[in-house]
C-alpha cells in the first residue's frame, strides 16, 4: 500500500507533467485515476476483516470525485454503502478503510448508508446533492448499480421538489457571504458567485427537472443554444485550471485566488511579461467565464423558479402590439413580425422596467439569436434614441435591466464602445468592480436616490429630482469611463468615443454639449473636494468659476456621487458624502453670492469676539477682551468657517494651558468622526507627534488643521476615524491616548519605536504590493496665501506622521492636512507656508527633495 | 512546523473553529483556562455581595501548522476572535522540533 511520502510523490508528477494543454481535465482525471487506485487498494486490504470479504460492501465516490474531477487537494468525497444492517465487525472494517486514508493525509468526506434506508433531509443537503454525482469505485457493484437504478432514482425523483427548495435558499445564502456580486478582488474560485459550486447547481436543476444526465441533453432539450454549451463548458474549465494551478502552488486545498496567486498564475498561464498587465488580463479573462457560469446558474434558476412578482392588476395581462403579458412574465406575441423592426427589443426592456415585469426566458433567447438585426439603421433611429433615453428616465428597474441588456450582449449591440469595457479590470486595489459594472453601478447609484430614506442621500436626490433632463446624467454615467479599454488618459478617450456614439445615435448638440461636459470634467469636483481645502475661499471661487452654472453644478455633484459610491462599497465615507455636499453649498452660495461676504463683516473684530462670549454666557468686558487676544491673529478661513460653539470650546481648552509645557485636548466625536482639538504654545514636530499617536492607536486621520494666534498658541485640530472602534468600545483608550501623548510630547516615550510596533500589527497586513510610486507635486495657483504641496505615495503605518515631521525639520508650517487613501494609495493634500508667505521655489525644491529622500527610506 | 496557542473569549470559539475549519486546519486541541491579561479581571455580584474576579474563563486553543499556513491562520483568529474591547486574548507562536503520531509512530511531515 502506498505511503504518505509516495503519495505526495506520485501528486508532485501530476504537477510535475502539467503544460499549457494539460491544465485542466487533464490533470484531474489523472488526479481522480490516482485516488480510485489508493481507494481500491485500501479496500482490498480492510475486507480482510470481514468473514464475507466484502461481499455487500460498496464504495461510492461522490461530489468531485464522483465526476471524476477529483482536484489535488480536494477532499475525498465517498459513500460507504452497505447491503446489510451494519454490524460490529462493519465497525472494524469502517476503521481498517478510513484509518489509512487519514495517514495519506487525505480529507476524506464520509457517509455510511445501508441500501434502502436513505430518506431526503434537508438538513443534510450535502449528502443529498453528492448523491446526484455518485459512481461505484471499489467493492460490490451489484450493490452499487441496484442502489442508483433503484433507490436513487426514486428517492430523487419524490423529494425533487424538496431538493429544489432546500438547494436555492442556500445557493442565496452563499452568494450573500460575496455580497452578491462576482466583482471579488480575491475570487474564491470554487464557492463564490461565478464560481465553480453555481456551474453544478445549474446543472443539479438540469438533472433534477428536465433530466438533462449530460451538457448535450441541456442543447437538445432547448435549455442552452448549442453554442452556448460550448462557452459554458470552456467557462468551467478554466475555472478548473484555477484552481489546480492553486492547490499546486499553496499544496492545499485553497480556492482563493489572491492577489500573491493571481500574479503567479498569470505568470504560469503565459499571460504578458508586465505583471500589472498580465494580472489585469487574467482576472478580465475570470470575470468574463465567472459572469458566463452565473448567468448559466441564475437562468436554470429561473426556471425552476420563475420570478413571480405579482404584477399590478392592470397588467396581468395585456396584448400590446409588439409585446404581450403572460402569467406575469413580458414576452413577444410572433417572433417573426417582431424582430422585423428591431427597435421592438428595446421595446421589451423599456416594458420590463417600466412595469417591474419579468422577461420571459424564451423571449430573451429570441433577443439573443437576433442581435445581428441591431444595425446601424437601427442604432440611429430616432425611435431607438427616444426609447434609450425614456428609460434612463425611468425612477426604478434601469439597472436592473440594463444589467441584464448587457449580460445578454444587447447593450453592446447597441453601443459598441460600451462593450470594449466588459470585464475590464483597473487593477489598482481600490476599484471594486470591473469598469462596465462600475459603470451601470453608477446608473443604480442615481436610481437608488429616487428612493432614498436616510437625510444623506435625500439631499442628493433633491438635486436629481430638480433636473429637467436627468437622463443625461445617467448617459454620461453609462460612458463616463469607455475610454479605459484603450491606453492614455481615459476621460479624452471616452470623449472621442461619444462623438462617434453622439454622431450615430443623432443626439442633439445641446444634449452633447452637457454630457460632453460631464464625461471631460467627472473627476474634477471629486478631486477638489478630497485634495483641496475648500474652506479656502479662492478654491470655491475658481471652482464656481469653472462649472459657471448651477445646474451644471447639481449635474457635476451628482455625477461625483455616484461615480465614488460605484467604486467600491466602502468608497464613499459619510465623511467623503459631506465634504462633497458642503463643497455644493459653498458653490452654490458663491454662484448665487447668497450670504458668503454678509458672514464676513458679521464676525470680524470685536463684533466676534462679543457674539462668542455671548455664547459662553459671560459678556463681562475681560471675558470679551480675552477672547478678543484669542482669537487675534487667527487667519480668516477658522474665524469664517468655525461655528461660535466651536470656538467657545477652543476658548477654554485655552484657557486651560497654563505654561509652556502644558496642553490641553478634547476629544469629541460626531457620528463616526471623531475630532480632536489641542491648544499649547507652539513648539517644534507637535502636529508630527500629534498624528504619530493617533496612528499608534490604529486611527484614520481624515484632516488636520494647525492654526497658530499672535500670542504663539497653537490650535490643532484633526478629524479622524476610529475603525477599529477602540475608543468606542473601551472607555479606558481616551485617557491612555491623552497619557501616551503627553509622553511622547516630553520625550519619556519614543514615536518611532511605538509605530513601528503597530505596524507589525496582524490586522493591518498587507499581502499583495501593487505598484505605486511615489509622485511629489506643488500649487501656486488653486491658492492666495499657501503653496499646496500635494504627495501621492504608498500608504503606510504613520506615514501622516513621517511627512509632518519633514515638513518640520524644513522649517514650514502645515495649515492644513487633507489626507485620502484609495486602496494602496495615499493622496495627502498639504497646505504650506514659511514665515507666513508662500514657499520661495528653492524651498519648495529643497522639500521635495527631502521628501522623496525620506519617502524612500522608510519604504525600504 | 510552529505550534500556535491562542487563547480567545469562549464566546468566539465557534467562529474561530468554523473559520480554521475553512483553512482546512483540521487538528486541534481546546482547552478550557482561566487568566487574565491587561483586563485584570472585573468586579461581579455573587448573593448581593460584590467580590473581584481576577482570573476570567477562556478558552485556549493549540494547533500544530506547516510554517506556511501560521500567517494566514493568525490572521483569520485575529479577525474572528476579535471584538475590539481589551480582554479579546492573545496568540504565541512556538516553533516545534518534531510530532509524532502515537498511533503509527510516524514522524509528522508537515
Amino acid at each position: 500500500m502506498m505511503n504518505r511520502e509516495q503519495f505526495q510523490h506520485q501528486l508532485q508528477r501530476i504537477a510535475d507533467s502539467r503544460c499549457p494543454v494539460n491544465r485542466s481535465r487533464g490533470v484531474l482525471r489523472q488526479v481522480t485515476t490516482l485516488l480510485e487506485r489508493i481507494v481500491q487498494e485500501i479496500f482490498a486490504d480492510a475486507v480482510r476483516v470481514l468473514p464475507q470479504q466484502g461481499a455487500g460492501i460498496s464504495i461510492l465516490a461522490t461530489g468531485g470525485f464522483g465526476r471524476g474531477e477529483s482536484h489535488p487537494h480536494s477532499d475525498l468525497d465517498v459513500i460507504l454503502l452497505f447491503g446489510h444492517p451494519i454490524q460490529l465487525a462493519d465497525e472494524e472494517f469502517l476503521k481498517a478503510f478510513l484509518h489509512p486514508l487519514w495517514d495519506l493525509g487525505l480529507t476524506v468526506g464520509h457517509h455510511v448508508l445501508q441500501s434502502g434506508q436513505y430518506r431526503f433531509d434537508p438538513r443534510n443537503l450535502e449528502l443529498a446533492t453528492a448523491l446526484l454525482d455518485v459512481r461505484p469505485v471499489a467493492g460490490d457493484r451489484k450493490l452499487a448499480a441496484e442502489f442508483q437504478t433503484e433507490e436513487l432514482s426514486g428517492v430523487l425523483s419524490q423529494c425533487r421538489n424538496d431538493l429544489l427548495s432546500a438547494l436555492i435558499p442556500r445557493h442565496r445564502e452563499r452568494h450573500q457571504r460575496f455580497e452578491n456580486t462576482i466583482y471579488q478582488l480575491e475570487p474564491d474560485i470554487k464557492e463564490a458567485p461565478g464560481g465553480l459550486r453555481d456551474f453544478h447547481t445549474a446543472r443539479w436543476i438540469g438533472r433534477l427537472l428536465f433530466g438533462c444526465e449530460s451538457f448535450a441533453q441541456f442543447a437538445s432539450s432547448g435549455l442552452l443554444a448549442a453554442g452556448e454549451v460550448q462557452e459554458i463548458l470552456d467557462a468551467q474549465e478554466f475555472l478548473l485550471a484555477l484552481r489546480n494551478e492553486l492547490h499546486f502552488l499553496t499544496g492545499r486545498n485553497r480556492n482563493i485566488l489572491s492577489h500573491e496567486h493571481q500574479a503567479e498564475i498569470a505568470g504560469a498561464f503565459g499571460y504578458s511579461k508586465d505583471s500589472s498587465l498580465a494580472v489585469e488580463s487574467l482576472m478580465k479573462d475570470y470575470f468574463l467565464r465567472a459572469k458566463r457560469i452565473q448567468g448559466f446558474c441564475e437562468g436554470m434558476i429561473r426556471r425552476a423558479f420563475p420570478p413571480a412578482r405579482p404584477a399590478s392588476r392592470t397588467i396581468k395581462f395585456a396584448a400590446w402590439t409588439t409585446t404581450v403579458v403572460q402569467g406575469g412574465v413580458l414576452a413577444f406575441p410572433d417572433e417573426e413580425t417582431t424582430f422585423r423592426h428591431p427597435a421592438n427589443i428595446l421595446k421589451l426592456f423599456y416594458r420590463s422596467a417600466k412595469y417591474q415585469l419579468p422577461i420571459d426566458e424564451t423571449a430573451l433567447n429570441q433577443v439573443k439569436q437576433h442581435l445581428h438585426r441591431i444595425d446601424d439603421d437601427v442604432r440611429s433611429s430616432a425611435e431607438v434614441r427616444e426609447l434609450f433615453f425614456k428609460l434612463l428616465r425611468l425612477q426604478k428597474g434601469v439597472y436592473d435591466v440594463l444589467f441584464l441588456m448587457h449580460d445578454i450582449g444587447l447593450l453592446g449591440q447597441l453601443i459598441p464602445e460600451f462593450d470594449k469595457i466588459r470585464c475590464h479590470v483597473i487593477q489598482d486595489f481600490f476599484h471594486r468592480y470591473t469598469v462596465d459594472e462600475h459603470s451601470l453601478l453608477a446608473i443604480k447609484n442615481l436610481e437608488d436616490l429616487y428612493h432614498a430614506k436616510k437625510p444623506r442621500q435625500r439631499r442628493f436626490a433633491s438635486l436629481l429630482k430638480s433636473l429637467p433632463r436627468p437622463e443625461l446624467v445617467s448617459l454620461s454615467m453609462l460612458l463616463h469611463d469607455v475610454g479605459k479599454a484603450a491606453s492614455g488618459n481615459h476621460c479624452q478617450n471616452s470623449l472621442r468615443d461619444l462623438e462617434a456614439i453622439g454622431a450615430r445615435m443623432q443626439l442633439s448638440e445641446q444634449d452633447m454639449e452637457t454630457v460632453r461636459f460631464l464625461i471631460e470634467h467627472h473627476i474634477e469636483m471629486s478631486n477638489t473636494f478630497q485634495r483641496r481645502d475648500i474652506t479656502d475661499e479662492t478654491v470655491v471661487r475658481r471652482f464656481a468659476d469653472f462649472i459657471g452654472t448651477q445646474e451644471n453644478l447639481r449635474m457635476l455633484c451628482l455625477v461625483t456621487y455616484a461615480d465614488i459610491k460605484a467604486v467600491s462599497p466602502e468608497a464613499l465615507t459619510p465623511w467623503k458624502e459631506d465634504v462633497l455636499w458642503q463643497l455644493y453649498v459653498e458653490t452654490e452660495a458663491q454662484l448665487t453670492r447668497a450670504f458668503a461676504d454678509e458672514r464676513w463683516d458679521t464676525q470680524q473684530g470685536r463684533t466676534l469676539a462679543r457674539d462668542v462670549a455671548d455664547v459662553l454666557g459671560n459678556t463681562d468686558d475681560l471675558t470679551v477682551s480675552r477672547i478678543g487676544a484669542f482669537l487675534d491673529g487667527f487667519p480668516r478661513r477658522y474665524l469664517n468657517y468655525t461655528p461660535k460653539p466651536k470656538i467657545v470650546e477652543h476658548f477654554k481648552l485655552a484657557e486651560r494651558v497654563s505654561g509652556a509645557d502644558d496642553l490641553s485636548l478634547r476629544l469629541s466625536r460626531q457620528r463616526s468622526i471623531y475630532e480632536l482639538s489641542l491648544v499649547a504654545l507652539d513648539r517644534p514636530f507637535l502636529f508630527a507627534k500629534l498624528t504619530g499617536v493617533l496612528s499608534y492607536f490604529g486611527m484614520n486621520i481624515l484632516r488636520g488643521q494647525a492654526f497658530a494666534n499672535r500670542q504663539g498658541l497653537i490650535l490643532d485640530i484633526i478629524q479622524f476615524e476610529d475603525r477599529l472602534q477602540t475608543f468606542k468600545l473601551n472607555k479606558s483608550e481616551s485617557e491612555n491616548f491623552r497619557e501616551t501623548f503627553k509622553k511622547v510630547l516630553t520625550g519619556k516615550l519614543n514615536l518611532a519605536e511605538l509605530l513601528s510596533r503597530r505596524e507589525s500589527s496582524i490586522l493591518f497586513h498587507r499581502k499583495a504590493k501593487g505598484p505605486v510610486s511615489t509622485c511629489i507635486s506643488f500649487d501656486d495657483q488653486s491658492s492666495e496665501k499657501y503653496s499646496i504641496m500635494e504627495i501621492v505615495t504608498r500608504d503606510r503605518y504613520g506615514l501622516l506622521s513621517t511627512i509632518a515631521q519633514v515638513i518640520a525639520q524644513n522649517e514650514c508650517n502645515i495649515d492644513v492636512a487633507l489626507i485620502s487613501t484609495e486602496g494602496q494609495r495615499a493622496i495627502d493634500v498639504f497646505y504650506l507656508t514659511q514665515n507666513q508667505k508662500r514657499l520661495l521655489p528653492a524651498v519648495q525644491a529643497q522639500l521635495a527633495f527631502a521628501m522623496r529622500e525620506t519617502l524612500d527610506r522608510v519604504a525600504a | 512546523m510552529k505550534l500556535v496557542k491562542c487563547i480567545i473569549r469562549p464566546s468566539r470559539l465557534e467562529e474561530v473553529r468554523e473559520a480554521l475549519g475553512k483553512l482546512n486546519v483540521s487538528g486541534m486541541t481546546v482547552l478550557e483556562v482561566r487568566g487574565h491579561g491587561r483586563q485584570k479581571g472585573h468586579k461581579a455580584i455573587y448573593r448581593g455581595r460584590e467580590y473581584s474576579v481576577t482570573l476570567l474563563p477562556k478558552m485556549m486553543i493549540e494547533m500544530v501548522l506547516p510554517d506556511d499556513l501560521v500567517d494566514e491562520v493568525l490572521k483569520v483568529i485575529t479577525e474572528t476572535a476579535r471584538t475590539g474591547e481589551i480582554g479579546d486574548g492573545r496568540i504565541f507562536v512556538l516553533p516545534v522540533e518534531q510530532g509524532y503520531n502515537i498511533r503509527t509512530g510516524e514522524k509528522d511531515i508537515v
